[in-house]
């Protein structure tokens, strides 16, 4: 069966797969859990009686999001800022991943390799332009062009050429199927929309785009002001009037700002939430965050090409002091895919991982390294917020009950991130980000032929699956073989699967409607929310 | 020579001095102590996690444990390796490349001196904090690295305090006497201009290592210095700071400790000066 | 004396760009260049992406004549773009150096307003309890670590007073009030171990000057104590104080930069960290050669003062 898009409300009752949990959550989207269970249609649901329109919102960020160019996202602050004010095709509903209309309000593969997509009707760019087929081709064409030089744009590798067929409608021939591609535009890592013929350079500092925001004032480093949208084309959103974002690094500066009411949103630590814990203003959220930390090895490093070796080595971590002691306790243990992505991860409690020391030092022995051996594993800096270093940290201690030394190698990002992309290592240290659909962090590890393979790893029967996955139309079906693929995975050990974080957010009591860590770091949920005060 | 002021005041004043630059030989010393043995004094290994992390200070860890659970006194006294090691290297780099610089410059004059201070003052278009962040970013952060950089900023410094005494020296009779005689260059250096400036020179070593702990420290607070396993102060303070209240001690000792043996330095310097060169009093 | 101005201006200038070409050349021996880091880990390297970023970043020309367009521009006043942002490098540090330079010199002011009346009482009482205890807190205030006194200051600020300056940074023009108290604990923390050099140098200048044959005979004279000191004995001693803060111009840049880090400021300190992290390659240069102006501008001012004080400097 063909996947199809539909007007909001019909996606929503052919939910497939969803747990409960995330139904419940979808129907509290516009904060009307106690009215009535069943409301919403979508996330950003028409404005209920209880809701207060206007006001300010003086969010914390971390990081600058350096250009506005939406066809070449920098950073992750980047993307979150970027969807303030530019859209796509698809966007992913924030508080279950699934894919949904945007500016197309329908996409049809007409055959596998034709992909037809019906634009929304009366929707204008900040600066009053219509949108049309036009502009979308345009930025397309441009995301695409080697010559803009974007690194994403691998992602839409499949696209061969872009053609409009009328005002209203983009006609996509692929070089090969891709049922995902709709998936990868509603990430939206490499492209919004901007009026066609736009100067690029111009975008950078001052986007033109057809989100719920436009931006009014950035000042690189230092805060960027956003103000509502009044064309915007979903009634009734967003509610909030201004944005008002400050770049701050440090996470004094926001702790102090949070409790004294200067800031009303930011993300904290696990620490710095348990320093404002008894701060009566503020309230807290948690969540998963689909960024996942991993110990790689690479096949170069001959006691790693054994399984008992690496098995030995999974066995005798304990991923729990890991957490305690990288995160103050702030994570979840994952397996190949981060529970909570849709319904593709393995709970943690189902996980095969167990601490048994024993067991470990006679796969040691069997392997021929009955006294270990001597290995460096390269990490960013100690401080680093990425919490590498007191990650491998804690397992280093752990392996010295099997005799593996661990010397950890510092390099700052530059020198880390030179070493990772041309697997330079022995052992490293590093995370998978997230991505629009469970594929991309399966087969780039997995396949033997995938970019991010250090070890080698080759197994026929998942290299199998993968491919079929990625040429499989049916959503359920590709779970199936997600799921096989993990439970492989799982015993094979071509790397260690450590930890994703919990994100903490703390915020002012009057900030309403912003009730769940999105598993991303895009910051949807803030056209639906809205100020108490 | 300026007039002296009355016996008693001035013997008094000598005493008062002599006790701050006592006090920082004392501080010092204890400081090198502390660097020797750090493996006996030390109650655990300052890099195993022996505890629950951020605990507060109790009667097996009298400073409590930090955010990974390492033991806060453990590392403060392998800090005092790093401080004094780094300090101490670098300082003694300079000192060879700076006196030999300043000596050359100030001695042989005209080309080579211009050439010498003209390099020197290249170094000194930017302040030394700066040129060292720069140096230790691009060199990438490790021990060696930092022991480079300081030297590297620091020499100019000693090349100049070289150079001046030199160049009066050149000018005074024994050296004309001693050159009219037939004496080599190396053999006048060394007997007539070096113990002229051996007093400045020391007490300007105390002081340049003083500094090279600060140094040290602030770019190890910045992640650009000394890494783990290595401990240092500078290190502490930089990852502790960020769990203020939580556990306040690692944002407190490890400061501390810097200030310490800073003050150790400055002292000790303060009393040198006077001691060696009374005309060098009040800088 | 002009004549020997200009020279040394020549030469130092002559020294900045020497030392412009020094970080252009470390910071491309570096490993990880900008294409790396804009690439990082999310993205991919497939070869036509990582050329054409190299060309877009001008890294293909061989390196002299990258340094030499670089020279080429700056001359003209252009110092580039970004290759983080895109913006213009000038822009950029435009808006930075303003917060720095507003942060030393309050610092520099504030220690001289404190540190010079200290410096001198503790000369005119020499030797009484007050002097000793100044000496002392001169000589700890040496050694105190800015950035230390900086956490502390957060730290009890934070735990006691509940207080923290508004973060969204404003200019001294918008809002003097808002931006004073931005600028308070930063400007402390900077300012003190200042003081300690400069109370440190007044007073051992007054001490000589007031040691000064023509200081006594002036006393003999029957001038009053005040006068005196304020007239004669105060202009002799503003030559070494205008040389110690000259010369503490560097120590507060470098304690600027992480001061400013750790209270948010966006100054030069925390652009010139920051694009060195990025290996953003005209950042870096830019910032740098500024400092090093700065640096250097202040240097000369500062034997221009010489220059009008002494007149025997004058022609020296």
């Amino acid at each position: 069966m063909r996947e199809n898009g539909h007007e909001a409300g019909k996606r929503q009752g052919r939910r497939r797969g969803l747990t409960r949990r995330q139904l419940l959550k979808a129907a509290g989207a516009a904060g009307l859990m106690n009215l009535t269970g069943m409301r919403a249609a979508s996330a950003l649901a028409a404005p209920a009686v209880l809701i207060k329109r206007g006001g300010t919102l003086n969010w914390a960020e971390v990081n600058d999001p350096i250009s506005f160019d939406p066809h070449n996202r920098v950073n992750a602050s980047a993307t979150v800022m970027q969807r303030m004010v530019y859209q796509c095709f698809t966007r992913q509903n924030p508080r279950t991943m699934a894919v949904e209309p945007a500016l197309a309000t329908k996409w049809e593969y007409t055959k596998p390799t034709e992909l037809v997509w019906t634009l929304r009707q009366g929707v204008t760019f900040h600066n009053g332009r219509p949108f049309t087929a036009e502009d979308a081709k345009w930025n397309v064409d441009r995301a695409l062009d080697p010559r803009t030089g974007s690194p994403f744009a691998v992602w839409y590798e499949a696209v061969e050429k872009t053609e409009v067929v009328n005002r209203n409608v983009v006609k996509m021939t692929l070089k090969r199927p891709d049922p995902l591609l709709p998936g990868k535009f509603g990430a939206m890592r490499v492209l919004g929309f901007a009026p066609g013929g736009s100067d690029p350079r111009s975008l950078a500092s001052n986007p033109i785009g057809t989100g719920p925001y436009r931006l009014v004032e950035w000042a690189p480093n230092d805060h960027v002001t956003f103000t509502r949208n009044e064309r915007y084309w979903e009634r009734g959103v967003p509610y909030i009037d201004t944005l008002n974002v400050k770049f701050i690094t440090q996470e004094d500066p926001r702790i102090a700002g949070l409790r004294a009411g200067a800031i009303d949103f930011s993300i904290v630590s696990a620490d710095g939430a348990r320093r404002l814990a008894g701060s009566p203003n503020l309230k807290f959220i948690k969540g998963v965050h689909g960024v996942f930390t991993v110990i790689k090895f690479h096949q170069r490093f001959p006691p790693f090409r054994d399984r008992r070796v690496r098995q030995a080595m999974n066995l005798s971590i304990d991923r729990k002091e890991i957490i305690e002691k990288a995160l103050g306790g702030s994570g979840v243990i994952i397996g190949p895919i981060v529970y909570g992505w849709e319904d593709y991860g393995i709970a943690p409690e189902q996980l095969p991982y167990k601490v048994d020391v024993d067991q470990a030092k006679k796969l040691m022995a069997e392997a021929g390294y009955p006294g270990g051996f001597e290995v460096t594993v390269v990490s960013l800096p100690e401080g680093h917020p990425a919490a590498f270093y007191p990650t491998v940290a804690t397992a280093a201690e752990h392996w010295k009950r099997i005799g593996i030394t661990v010397r950890i190698q510092q390099l700052e990002l530059g020198a880390w991130l030179q070493r990772n992309n041309t697997l330079d290592y022995d052992m490293l240290v590093g995370n998978r980000g997230f991505r629009g659909d469970p594929i991309d962090v399966l087969q780039p590890h997995y396949h033997p032929k995938g970019s991010d393979n250090p070890l080698g790893y080759s197994n026929s029967q998942v290299q199998r699956w993968i491919e079929q996955a990625a040429v499989e139309p049916d959503r359920l079906k590709r779970r199936d073989l997600y799921l096989k693929i993990q439970l492989k995975v799982l015993e094979d050990v071509p790397w260690l699967l450590l930890w994703a974080p919990i994100e903490n957010y703390a915020m002012q009591r009057s900030v309403m409607g912003y009730d769940q860590v999105p598993f991303d770091s895009f910051k949807d949920l803030i056209w639906t929310t809205w100020l108490d005060r | 020579m300026k007039p002296t002021p009355s016996r008693a005041a001035g013997l008094g004043r000598l005493a008062r001095r002599n006790l701050v630059g006592v006090c920082g030989i004392a501080v010092v010393v204890a400081l090198i102590t502390i660097a020797v043995f750090a493996q006996r004094l030390s109650p655990f290994d300052p890099n195993a996690q022996v505890g629950r992390r951020l605990s507060p200070p109790d009667s097996q860890h009298v400073l409590g444990l930090d955010q990974l659970g390492r033991d806060v006194l453990s590392r403060l006294i392998f800090g005092a390796r790093v401080a004094l090691l780094v300090s101490m290297v670098s300082i003694g780099l300079s000192l060879l490349a700076g006196v030999g610089l300043g000596l050359a410059a100030g001695y042989y004059g005209g080309v080579a001196d211009n050439l010498i201070m003209r390099v020197m003052d290249l170094m000194f278009t930017l302040p030394s904090f700066v040129l060292a962040v720069a140096l230790a970013g691009l060199l990438g952060p490790s021990l060696t690295n930092v022991i480079i950089a300081i030297a590297l900023v620091t020499t100019p410094t000693i090349a100049r305090i070289t150079r001046a005494p030199v160049l009066a020296a050149r000018e005074t009779e024994y050296v004309a006497s001693a050159r009219a005689a037939g004496a080599g260059d190396a053999r006048i250096m060394l007997r007539h201009v070096l113990p002229n400036i051996v007093a400045p020179i020391i007490v300007q070593a105390t002081v340049s290592v003083a500094d090279a702990i600060l140094i040290e420290a602030g770019l190890s607070f910045l992640g650009l210095g000394v890494q783990s396993p290595l401990t240092s102060w500078g290190n502490m303070l930089g990852t502790g700071r960020n769990f203020m209240e939580l556990a306040n001690g690692l944002s407190i000792f490890p400061g501390a400790a810097i200030m310490l043996a800073v003050l150790g330095f400055n002292f000790a310097g303060d009393g040198l000066r006077d001691v060696l060169d009374p005309r060098l009093r009040g800088v | 004396m002009k004549a020997f101005l200009v020279r040394r201006l020549i030469s130092t200038l002559a020294a900045a760009f020497a030392l412009s070409m020094l970080i252009f050349l470390l910071i491309r021996l570096v490993p990880g260049d900008a294409v790396t880091m804009w690439i990082g880990q999310e993205g991919t390297m497939t070869p036509e992406v990582r050329q054409t970023l190299r060309k877009m970043f001008g890294l293909t020309d061989p390196l002299p004549v990258q340094y030499l367009h670089w020279l080429g521009d700056v001359m003209r006043g252009d110092l580039g773009y970004s290759f983080r942002s895109r913006l213009p490098v000038s822009l950029l540090m435009g808006r930075a150096l303003p917060i720095t330079v507003e942060l030393a010199v309050l610092a520099m002011v504030l220690s001289v307003v404190v540190a010079v009346p200290l410096g001198i009482l503790s000369a005119v009482r020499r030797n009484t309890p007050t002097d000793v205890v100044a000496r002392v807190l001169g000589l700890l205030g040496l050694s105190v670590p800015s950035f230390w006194l900086a956490v502390l200051m957060i730290l009890v600020s934070a735990s006691y007073f509940r207080w923290l300056p508004s973060l969204f940074y404003v200019g001294l023009f918008k809002n003097p009030v808002e931006n004073l108290k931005q600028m308070l604990m930063p400007v402390a923390s900077l300012a003190l171990p200042l003081m300690a050099v400069v109370m440190r140098m007044t007073r051992s200048t007054m001490l000589e000057t007031l040691n000064q044959d023509y200081v006594r005979t002036a006393r003999a004279k029957g001038v009053t104590e005040r006068l005196m000191l304020w007239r004669h004995a105060l202009k002799n001693a503003l030559i070494p104080i205008i040389t110690v803060v000259g010369i503490q111009l560097g120590r507060l840049l470098g304690g600027a930069v992480i001061v400013e880090q750790i209270f948010g400021l966006p100054g030069i300190g925390t652009t010139l960290i920051a694009s060195i992290a990025e290996r953003d390659y005209p950042m870096v240069q830019g910032t740098i050669l500024m400092m090093g102006l700065l640096f250097i501008g202040v240097q000369f001012l500062v034997d221009l003062c010489y220059g009008y004080i002494d007149p025997r400097i004058r022609y020296g």
